[in-house]
């Protein structure tokens, strides 16, 4: 029986007029293809400069209406958290993902500030994550999918907190992808830029923060290039 | 099957539109926001222009190789875990589905925004098949809990105002427990976002399109700004990506190029709110995400056009920028054109998909005015697309006989140049004698589309070729 | 081409358009005036009638190539093609070279005739050494920019700057200026009322500009606009814009009563 898996595949072969199996060096020249030999077109504002890079993803994030404070050293982030809630009237109780990274954070020094190691559900208010890379020309943090790292920490709650290490902003989308292509053999399950709080315009097009993702986006960016 | 079109209705529809205040009144909005914001967004990106095409040529060059990289993306997924189906038509499609749905014994469905569920007509399909489909996109669920159709291919509620919504909303949730009717358009999207973070958890299944297949990779790519498509593929036990067979990019790369189009042109962001990419399904250590993946890649007709003049269409990104620049979507909405793809766009692709005789009207029902390629970020030749058509019916007889006869006399006319001076001279002539004082006509008998809605200026006089010829009869 | 444009002797071989022949010849007329003016010879080649828009726009593929294989064997001799009009020069410089691209024996034909069309606004831009209009108008006009003048014929800035060489000339623009008015051939008889919501804007932002004159290089846009603003009972006056550049505002505007002289 012919599957519609043929059907499809022999139709487009024959409008194209390649019924015919493809000839070694055209094979070739598609595998190179997909392993990246066509160089990327990249334009200006994401080709940015080592020493610029803090600077550019600080202010792309607060354009896309990321909150943003940076700090020196790891030993600051209680005392950033526990102001930002405060600011923000936000609980005083988040969510920490239990990993290797996060682990090193001593959060004893504000018993008032309540921190719970485990991943986030739909009944947590605030979470606390950090970026794999950031990406400044359009703001952005990539978040990948691991075991310690499941999706749905950065979708679930109304608030997320999110660790940005200067070191690894890159310029651009390209530049995070070069990143992971090296550090990582395998694709994982979920890559996912996330540029902001969640928005729509569905109604009569006006722009409204906190449709099913996180209401408010905030990055500590720790400036650890210094 | 596919959702039954009514655009041979257009004429009536459209008749309707322009009578609907409330519609007019949403159709308003368009007007500043989107056209302004691309404005905006393009400018901050001085290279728009040679990133489109090299956007375009991605595409282009897939197309010319198209089975080998659906091959190649169906191996990759497959070797993530993943597994791929292939639907010639709606309904291998939506049986494929529905036998995924049966095999978990799913009871609800959520589903991220896809136009091609909305093709083949998924929703009733489910429901008569004792699924409860949840649109999740707040512009489908609008939709969805209104009984009606999307309106634009990225705000599908579009053609409702903030009152019409607070109403719908007052009236299906107060039976949930929100009695209350919410007026401003937060505590509106607040309701909705607690109506549905419930079914999010309860949902057995979650379906999303997929704006990108990549075939490097064997991901498959969602662009949002709310966030529904991700709590769509994370939470249920199987994500099913329903995509067609044009979605297909070689890399995570060119995701990233089309990207700086699609973003500024659809909602004049740099950059969309959330970019994922999926490949399988959860992995063995993972704590989240859906213990099944499927991609259901659907043809529906498109590979007819692989190779054809109509083939461009096929690079479309649903950018929506075509609809929002175009006056006659302005004048009239999504809906009048009947089926799923309004505006440009739809005239273009939904002959290909539906038949041009029961969508003859859409490719005519324009004024070639261009704007919709100008702002194409895929460089799709709408209007030469739009004119294909035409040019079909056209050989398939499908103009009113009385319209051919005219034509067909006007070209014997225009071939035989003597002859043509000496009718229209006749004509100008008559025309001039019986010519008002006013200097216009308020009927024409022959001209009445014309007359029935603006005065037919009369002709100054005699043809300027007989003119002519008077001055210059020792001509050359 | 611009050498050889100074060349006093220069042929110019004008396509009158069909709905300029029949509905208003002033603009034949100026153009001729104005192009004499500027010293080039200009012809009116006989066997003319229309570009075949017509057809090609309603899908009449080979009707419209039997009229353009007629235009371009007519026209085929000159060397300067000039077209009062942005549609019939897109049609003639653009459309005919995709209708033939498969045609043994126009596809070189049509390729090597679409650059010698122009449409005449564009032509009068690139005149070199040109010295400036110098119409004796008095007024305050909006430019509509014809959706082909504007798209295939590039034509935007340039009606702008060769207008305000006019001294007594003062220009508003409309609010909308990238927005069609309407007219789309057979579009305004085929769908009446989409059409009326579209000009009837157009007036709306025409009025609303405070010209008392609108210009636009295309005579179909020109009429859908002038008979919609007569309908409504709108004071605006419509021209094509060569009679205002040439100085022959005599003729009475499109659609409004005549002056009858003859
Ligand atoms: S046709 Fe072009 S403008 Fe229209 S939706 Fe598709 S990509 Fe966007």
């Amino acid at each position: 029986m012919i599957t519609n898996r043929e059907r499809i595949l022999s139709k487009i072969k024959s409008n194209l007029g390649k019924e015919k199996d493809r000839a070694k060096i055209d094979i070739d020249i598609l595998e190179a293809r997909l392993k990246g030999s066509m160089p990327s077109l990249i334009p200006k504002r994401g080709i940015i400069q080592q020493d610029k890079l803090l600077e550019k993803f600080e202010s792309s994030a607060r354009g896309v209406d990321s909150s943003v404070s940076i700090i020196d050293d790891l030993s600051e982030i209680p005392k950033e958290v526990k102001y930002y809630l405060t600011q923000n009237n936000i609980a005083s109780k988040i969510v920490v993902l239990p990993n290797k990274e996060l682990d090193s954070i001593d959060w004893n020094k504000y018993p008032t500030l309540e921190v719970t190691k485990k991943f986030p559900d739909e009944k947590d208010e605030t979470v606390f994550v950090s970026s794999y890379v950031a990406i400044a020309e359009t703001g952005t943090i990539v978040q990948l999918s691991s075991s310690e790292n499941p999706i749905t920490s950065h979708f679930l709650p109304d608030n997320s907190i999110v660790l940005v290490k200067a070191s690894r902003i890159v310029a651009a989308a390209e530049d995070a992808f070069k990143v992971m292509r090296k550090e990582i053999n395998s694709i994982p399950r979920t890559i996912t830029l996330i540029s902001g709080p969640s928005r729509t315009g569905d109604i009569a097009l006006n722009i409204e923060l906190g449709a099913h993702g996180p209401r408010k986006v905030h990055l500590l960016i720790w400036n650890d290039t210094k | 099957m596919t959702v039954n079109p009514t655009s041979n209705n257009f004429k009536e529809n459209a008749k309707k539109a322009l009578a609907d205040d409330n519609l007019q009144a949403a159709l308003n909005n368009l007007k500043g926001g989107l056209i302004s914001k691309r404005k905006e967004a393009i400018k901050r990106l001085p290279e728009f222009d040679a990133i489109s095409t090299r956007a375009k040529n991605i595409k282009d060059e897939v197309f010319l190789d198209l089975d080998f990289y659906l091959e190649k993306f169906e191996k990759k997924t497959i070797e993530y875990g993943g597994v791929v189906h292939w639907a010639e038509d709606a309904n291998d499609a939506k049986n494929i589905i529905l036998e995924l749905l049966k095999s978990i014994n799913a009871k609800i469905m959520t589903k991220g925004k896809t136009l091609i569920s909305e093709e083949i007509g998924l929703n009733e399909f489910l429901e008569e098949n004792g699924i409860e489909p949840v649109e999740t996109d707040l512009g489908e669920y609008i939709v969805q809990i209104a009984g009606e159709k999307p309106s634009h291919i990225i705000a599908p509620a579009l053609h409702k105002t903030k009152e019409n919504v607070a109403d719908l909303f007052h009236e299906i949730h107060s039976p949930l427990g929100y009695k209350e009717r919410q007026n401003s358009a937060s505590a509106l999207v607040a309701e909705a976002r607690s109506v549905l973070r419930k079914r999010y958890l309860e949902a057995d299944a979650g379906l999303t399109g997929a704006n990108f297949l990549v075939a490097e990779t064997g991901s498959t790519a969602i662009v949002t700004n709310e966030g529904n498509g991700d709590l769509t593929q994370s939470l249920p036990k199987m994500h099913i990506v329903l995509a067609t067979i044009d979605k297909v990019v070689p890399t995570l790369e060119d995701v990233s190029t089309i990207l700086r189009v699609l973003n500024p042109s659809a909602t004049g962001q740099d950059m969309a709110t959330y970019v994922t990419f999926s490949t399988g399904p959860k992995r063995r250590d993972d704590n989240a995400g859906p213990d099944q993946f499927h991609v259901v890649i659907l043809d529906n007709g498109r590979s007819d056009l692989i190779g054809t003049d109509k083939q461009d269409v096929l690079r479309c990104i649903r950018c929506g920028a075509c609809m929002n620049h175009c006056p006659v979507y302005g004048a009239v909405g999504g809906h009048a054109y009947g089926w799923v793809y309004p505006g440009p766009i739809g005239a273009a692709l939904n002959p290909a998909l539906i038949g041009i005789e029961k969508s003859h009207h859409l490719p005519n029902a324009s004024t070639f005015c261009g704007r919709c390629e100008e702002v194409c970020p895929m460089q799709i030749p709408l209007p030469k697309i739009m004119r294909h058509w035409r040019n079909e019916e056209w050989k398939k007889k499908i103009p009113k006989y009385s319209v051919r006869l005219v034509l067909k006399l006007w070209l014997f006319l225009v071939l035989n140049p003597v002859l043509y001076r000496i009718v229209s001279s006749i004509f100008v002539r008559i025309l001039s004698f019986f010519s008002p004082q006013k200097g216009y006509f308020s009927n024409l008998p022959f001209a009445s589309g014309w007359t029935s809605v603006r005065d037919f200026p009369a002709p100054e006089g005699k043809s300027f070729l007989s003119q002519w010829e008077e001055e210059h009869d020792d001509n050359k | 081409m611009n050498n050889e444009l100074k060349n006093k002797k220069t042929e110019i071989a004008l396509f009158v358009t069909c709905l300029v022949d029949l509905f208003r010849p002033s603009v034949a007329f100026a153009t001729i005036k104005l192009l004499k003016e500027y010293g080039y010879t200009v012809v009116v080649p006989k066997a003319q009638s229309c570009c075949g828009q017509p057809a090609y726009n309603s899908g009449d593929y080979e009707g419209a190539k039997k009229v353009a294989s007629a235009v371009i064997n007519e026209f085929d001799k000159y060397k300067n093609v000039i077209v009062p009009s942005g549609s019939c020069a897109g049609m003639m410089a653009k459309h005919y070279v995709d209708l033939f691209k498969d045609d043994p024996e126009f596809s070189k034909k049509s390729l090597i005739f679409s650059k010698k069309v122009q449409e005449l606004i564009s032509f009068l831009s690139k005149i070199p050494d040109r010295k400036k209009l110098h119409s004796n108008f008095k007024g305050t006009i909006t430019y509509h920019d014809s959706c082909s003048s504007l798209r295939e014929a590039g034509v935007k800035h340039q009606a702008r700057e060769l207008l305000q060489e006019i001294k007594g000339l003062k220009i508003k623009e409309l609010k909308h200026t990238e927005v069609c008015c309407g007219f789309g051939g057979t579009f305004c008889v085929k769908y009446p009322q989409i059409s009326e919501r579209m000009v009837s804007e157009k007036v709306a932002d025409a009025e609303a500009s405070g010209a008392e004159i609108l210009l636009s290089g295309d005579l179909g846009c020109l009429m859908n606009i002038a008979g919609r603003a007569s309908r409504e009972g709108k004071k605006i006056e419509c021209r094509h814009v060569i009679e205002v550049m040439a100085d022959m505002t005599s003729v009475s505007p499109i659609g409004k009563k005549m002056k009858r002289e003859k």
